[in-house]
């Protein structure tokens, strides 16, 4: 599968993604690295299983580069069109990723253990940051507590923001850490989505009902006199347009009257 | 290379001086024969968005006047005239009865 950072994936699309990321890099950094971690510097993910092998790089020595100016953080999103489709696909949301600071990275954590190393090693990274010490174990309750902001989507597959002191970084989770690490919340992420869209529905819509209407000169605009009859464009078998306030025709009907009052029945014609 | 002279363009600075004549006429004669768009409305009816997105054909939408009540005629969403509803050679048409006024 041709992987592109412009399309949004399904849930087994990212599942399939994972698989072979997962077979791939993991065998190829437990070879070379003895660690079944993976920081990884993509510099395009355009066509991303075909190129594993040349194209990636690991920062493999004992303090990985985290993050500093010079290294990017495995760069999986290169930019915010495929930052927010991401989310779209994860969450059902756009602007979950971060928008500030270290612009697309995303840390790419498939396994329990995995996503703990990448934690002890940005504290590593960060020292003045009171992080984990390097080789402490963390466990879920540790971990979770780091993670500002989590959900999970049908897949398993879950995106965290983790929070470093100023720093804040996206960490996608696979569904292996995401089990056991991610405080669910789509639940109260789909009520405030809910409770936007009541605040929408109930909100007042202004319509006016509206004839075409007719050119005229200024001269002839100024020269106007009561009693004065001015054709307009529109036949009278023409439909009415409904218009809002911003100019935009919602919809058009027949003109008549109910109630002693103007009214507009919709239609097609 | 050609021989080019080439100097600094600089502005002298305008003093205050005392008026004279006005150089461009105000008055609408310029642009009388400027054409405008006039728009005809009929009313406006208040629902909600929730409402608005039910609407289907068939439905009914009352404004807010009265069958006989004057059309208003709109310059650029301002109204500037209203007339009666009128039909004037199967096409829609208003007879003025409030004229625009000199402004």
């Amino acid at each position: 599968m041709a992987v592109s950072p412009f399309r949004i994936y399904s849930a087994p699309e990212c599942a399939a993604i994972a698989a072979a990321l997962e077979n791939a890099l993991c065998r190829w950094s437990r070879r070379w690295f003895g660690t079944g971690k993976l920081v990884l510097e993509f510099d395009n993910i355009n066509g991303l299983p075909g190129v594993l092998p040349g194209q990636l790089q690991a920062f493999g020595s004992d303090l990985p580069h985290y993050g500093d100016a010079e290294s990017q953080w495995c760069t999986l999103l290169p930019d915010a069109a495929a930052r927010d489709a991401l989310d779209r696909s994860l969450l059902g949301t756009p602007g979950g990723a971060q928008r500030d600071g270290e612009e697309g990275s995303f840390l790419l954590a498939l396994q329990a253990d995995m996503a703990a190393q990448c934690l002890v090693d940005i504290g590593r990274a960060f020292p003045g940051e009171a992080q984990p010490r390097a080789g402490q174990e963390l466990g879920a309750a540790q971990v979770g507590g780091m993670l500002r902001r989590a959900a999970v989507c049908g897949s398993g597959w879950g995106l965290a923001r983790l929070r470093l002191g100023a720093l804040e970084l996206p960490l996608l989770l696979g569904p292996a850490v995401s089990a056991g690490i991610v405080p669910a919340k789509p639940l109260r992420l789909l009520g405030a989505l809910d409770s936007a869209r009541q605040a929408i529905i109930r909100q007042p819509a202004s319509l006016s009902a509206a004839l075409g209407g007719t050119a005229l000169t200024i001269g002839e605009f100024e020269g106007l006199r009561v009693g004065d009859i001015l054709r307009l464009d529109q036949r009278v078998d023409e439909a009415v347009s409904l218009v809002t306030p911003g100019g935009e025709v919602v919809a058009s009907g027949q003109l008549g009257a109910r109630e002693g009052r103007k009214a507009v029945r919709l239609g097609e014609e | 290379m050609s021989e080019t002279k080439v100097e600094n363009l600089e502005l002298s600075e305008f003093a205050d001086e005392a008026g004279g004549a006005v150089v461009a006429r105000q008055s609408l004669d310029v642009v009388k024969d400027v054409s405008v768009q006039l728009t005809a409305v009929l009313g406006k009816s208040t629902l909600s968005v929730g409402e608005m997105f039910g609407l289907q054909e068939n439905s009914v939408v009352t404004l807010d006047t009265l069958t006989d009540a004057p059309v208003d005629l709109l310059l650029d969403g301002k109204v500037v005239a209203r007339g009666r509803l009128v039909i004037v050679d199967e096409h829609f048409g208003v007879q003025i009865t409030e004229a625009p006024s000199a402004d």
